[in-house]
């Protein structure tokens, strides 16, 4: 067993969780996307729960031992590690769907409902904290300066890609683009990451007219929570990214090598403190739902109108009625787009054409 | 601060907009000064058109409740409405009561229930 195949063991068996559990993360208010009674959740959706989980399994143990056939008949080539991933996801999301379907027939429409707004306005600069911002900004500058400068001392052949150890394993010719790619990557990125942050404080939010204050405290305690998570990720992003470009510089010019050990733990440190930020947000996530169950007794309010407008069983949210651009997932937590806004496919087009761009002259 | 609508009330959406903010504004809650979300937030909100929303706004701004200036937002200009005469004061006052006296409540319940609107609403602007 290679390290390769106990790491994508891995991946396969985190997406089977997230599938297992996706139905039941948001209780009664969204078993399989879907709003059901307290008393249909503990009878015959537990049962309907027992039935996906048994598919949900066998179709995992199935695509595993068509993997493990391929590479013992065919070697450990890369379609012996990818083929079954890419089978994985489409399996689980149909069965995801199919059941669903079944969901739908135990849901319990509420025809009558009053619901509120909200009169405080969120505004970026609430949600702004001046002195990462300035630190944000001076590492995501910090890496084109130590390129601009060693520019001309870089040789023909620059590293692109390093091992875990963080050593070079590929390299490129030398071009303005191969050497800045990296940076403007992050660059680009820290301009998302703000445009998404300022556009998930304009998220929909759908307040009941009783418990509003309850519901809309924990609410916005989410999404404070959701906007702390994208600035410490963002921290964290100049810090993974600005030393793997800065390390272009280091490990290319013989008297700057001794930083690229600098780069490498930087380059380590930040994706563990990545993980570890990512289980932290679910954690407190998964205690303000708790909260909301127990002060409000729902988790998620929506009006009838609105839930006939989730499809693949409350993954995508498609409504054209919707002047809001981002809403609140209903499966899972977070935030989502409402594709039914014009809006998004200038947001998905630019979030798609630039990394393409930009990784372009890497793949020489 | 929120405002509450409904939608099996026979008033339209602007005007339960307008009637939930004018409320806030007697009851003391919303002060002058206090900017009102944007346009778009309220109408995310509420599942509902944005021009339901900006209706409400311009009918607010009308009465001199709010002022609305572009790029700024809408705020809360003053605390009390534009001058009306007597007669038109009176007139929803009127009709409120009537429903009072048809649905059969004596007088004293009737007077009972409008010194505690009464109450509600001034209490924040002591």
């Amino acid at each position: 067993m290679s390290n390769t195949f106990i790491l994508l063991l891995a991946v396969d068996l985190i997406l089977l969780a997230v599938f297992m559990f996706m139905p039941m993360m948001r209780g009664e208010d969204a078993f399989f996307g879907v709003r059901v009674s307290a008393e249909v959740y503990r009878g015959e959706g537990r049962r309907l729960l027992h039935r996906y989980w048994l598919w949900l399994f066998m179709t995992f143990i199935e695509i595993e031992a068509i993997g493990l056939l391929v590479f013992f008949y065919r070697g450990r080539t890369e379609f012996a590690q990818i083929a079954p991933r890419l089978l994985l996801i489409p399996c689980v999301m149909l069965f995801y769907v199919i059941f669903h379907r079944q969901a739908k027939r135990l849901e319990l429409v509420e025809e009558h409902q009053r619901f509120a707004s909200s009169l405080r306005t969120r505004r970026l600069a609430d949600y702004t904290n001046l002195g990462l911002e300035i630190i944000v900004v001076l590492l995501t500058i910090a890496p084109v300066l130590v390129l601009v400068y060693y520019y001309p001392q870089l040789p023909e052949r620059i590293p692109t890609h390093w091992n875990w150890k963080g050593e070079p394993d590929e390299w490129a010719r030398k071009s303005y683009l191969a050497v800045f790619s990296l940076s403007a990557m992050l660059v680009y990125m820290q301009g998302l990451l703000l445009v998404v942050k300022q556009g998930v404080l304009g998220v929909k939010m759908t307040l009941p007219a009783e418990h509003t204050e309850d519901y809309l405290r924990l609410k916005e305690e989410a999404l404070t929570l959701t906007v702390r998570f994208m600035d410490w990720m963002r921290l964290l992003l100049c810090i993974l990214l600005g030393s793997l470009a800065a390390n272009i510089a280091f490990s290319a010019i013989e008297h700057l090598r001794f930083l690229s050990g600098v780069a490498a733990i930087a380059e380590w440190v930040s994706s563990i403190l990545m993980f570890v930020a990512t289980a932290v947000a679910i954690y407190r996530f998964y205690k303000i739902d708790r909260c909301l169950k127990t002060e409000v007794g729902r988790v998620y309010v929506q009006r009838q109108r609105d839930a006939a407008h989730w499809y693949l069983g409350g993954l995508i949210y498609f409504n054209r009625e919707d002047p809001a651009l981002w809403v609140e997932k209903l499966v899972g937590w977070g935030y989502t787009f409402n594709l039914g806004n014009r809006w998004v496919y200038l947001y998905l087009a630019i979030m798609i054409a630039v990394p393409v761009l930009l990784a372009l002259p890497l793949t020489e | 601060m929120y405002i509450v609508v409904d939608e099996n009330d026979r008033r339209p959406i602007y005007q339960q907009v307008v009637d939930e903010i004018k409320s806030l504004i007697a009851r003391g809650q919303l002060v002058e000064g206090t900017a009102l979300p944007p346009v778009r937030q309220v109408a995310a909100d509420l599942g509902v058109n944005l021009n339901t929303i900006a209706t409400a706004y311009r009918e607010l701004q009308r009465e001199g409740l709010i002022s609305v200036r572009h790029g700024a937002g809408a705020v809360v200009a003053s605390t009390t409405a534009q001058e009306k005469s007597d007669d038109e004061l009176r007139k929803p006052l009127r009709a409120a009561l009537t429903q009072f006296v048809l649905a059969g409540l004596p007088r004293a319940e009737i007077m009972a229930v409008v010194a505690e609107e009464l109450r509600g609403l001034l209490k924040g602007n002591k």
